[in-house]
């Protein structure tokens, strides 16, 4: 049996294909059998990472590209999503949480991002991002 | 194929929308243009029961944003029932749980939304 | 009618019906040992319609999926089908999450599933 999976996989802007990505990476995981909630964290975040690359950095552009490594072993999945847009600064999202930003319908995704990851790092150009998930480890 | 199934259910004049499934980046258009048309049913209330809804990404959380603030333009009740406890927790993650009210039963959700009723009044 | 620990086959006309016995499908000897009799049962029996009963189970660890997802992928190969049955509603969240309830046909019942092969 296989003791880790690694893909390294190159992608229109495209839902569908993103989730076909996705079912490789949780179906890797499920080898390894991780808990419950982490397949659901990495499910979540995964939605989240490919939506923004195709719809924000991309902007469901079907000539630009998205980039996707993974890494599954028996303790951490490790992924890599790089898109083609011009990249954002984090600083510049806004928090959804305060009161005036409750009521808008986007911009949650990065803060569920950093809720279920243990590690989550954005490249230079803010196009890039980088995710980790331990098995069975708790978020700080 | 779709990932995401919503079931409408008139009940008087409330309002129940079942959403079976999960709702992911595929999914959100259909979930909006059933939003669009459960509000345009013109109920005084809306279910959403969420008891078979094991997934829901930000984009699913912004359509129910969206649904919210719609209800509250038109005065029209809004409660959600039933949560799995691990779209819950997203809830809680991105402090919407303050912004809906949230029911564990049926009952409690008509009853509740009534009682926000009289207490507005 | 196949009889092991772990499961059970029972031939119901052109249907093979694979009862899961555990309550718990966790542990990953179990879980191996269920791996094996299937797959044996597949070599054996090629292009066969094979319905997983999980009446009896209440639970299930990720690898345990995994292991269905790679004994699908065996069963259509050899022009088969695998199809699943009466699953408790909490295990079915995790279909749900990882989409294997789109990869198989997922019937609430034995009875309309063995009509539907």
């Amino acid at each position: 049996m296989a003791t880790n999976f690694f893909a390294e996989i190159q992608i229109p802007s495209d839902y569908q294909q993103a989730k076909k990505v996705e079912d490789d990476i949780l179906h890797a995981a499920m080898h390894f059998d991780y808990p419950d909630q982490d397949i659901f964290a990495i499910r979540l975040c995964l939605e989240e990472a490919l939506t923004n690359a195709i719809r924000h950095g991309n902007g469901m552009d079907d000539n630009k590209k998205v980039d996707i490594r993974y890494y599954v072993d028996s303790k951490r999945v490790e992924i890599d999503i790089i898109d083609q847009g011009n990249g954002f600064k984090l600083e510049d999202v806004p928090d959804p949480r305060e009161m005036d930003n409750i009521d808008q319908p986007n911009g949650r995704g990065i803060l569920l991002m950093k809720s279920y990851l243990n590690v989550i790092e954005y490249n230079k150009k803010g196009n890039g991002i980088h995710m980790v998930k331990y098995k069975d480890k708790a978020v700080e | 194929m779709s990932n995401l199934t919503i079931k409408i259910e008139a009940q008087g004049n409330i309002t129940i929308m079942k959403l079976i499934g999960s709702a992911d980046m595929t999914e959100t258009q259909e979930f909006d243009a059933s939003i669009d048309k459960v509000l345009a049913l013109g109920c005084e209330h809306i279910i959403v029961d969420m008891k078979s809804l094991f997934f829901a990404c930000s984009m699913a959380l912004g359509s129910l944003v969206k649904l919210r603030k719609k209800c509250y333009q038109d005065k029209v009740k809004l409660g959600l029932l039933d949560i799995q406890p691990s779209l819950h927790k997203v809830l809680r993650t991105t402090q919407l749980d303050n912004l809906f009210s949230i029911y564990d039963t049926i009952e409690d959700a008509v009853k509740g939304q009534e009682q926000e009723e009289t207490s507005n009044e | 009618m196949i009889h092991g620990p772990n499961i059970e086959i029972v031939r119901q006309n052109d249907v093979n019906v694979v009862n899961l016995l555990n309550e718990e499908i966790l542990d990953e000897a179990i879980i191996a040992e269920i791996t094996d009799s299937l797959f044996a049962f597949v070599v054996e029996n090629p292009a066969a319609n094979i319905l997983l009963n999980f009446s009896k189970v209440k639970h299930l660890s990720s690898s345990a999926l995994g292991m269905l997802i790679r004994l699908n992928k065996h069963i259509s190969e050899t022009k088969g089908n695998l199809k699943l049955c009466s699953i408790a509603p909490s295990l079915l969240e995790i279909f749900v999450i990882t989409r294997l309830n789109n990869v198989f046909e997922i019937y609430e019942q034995q009875t309309e599933a063995l009509t539907s092969f």
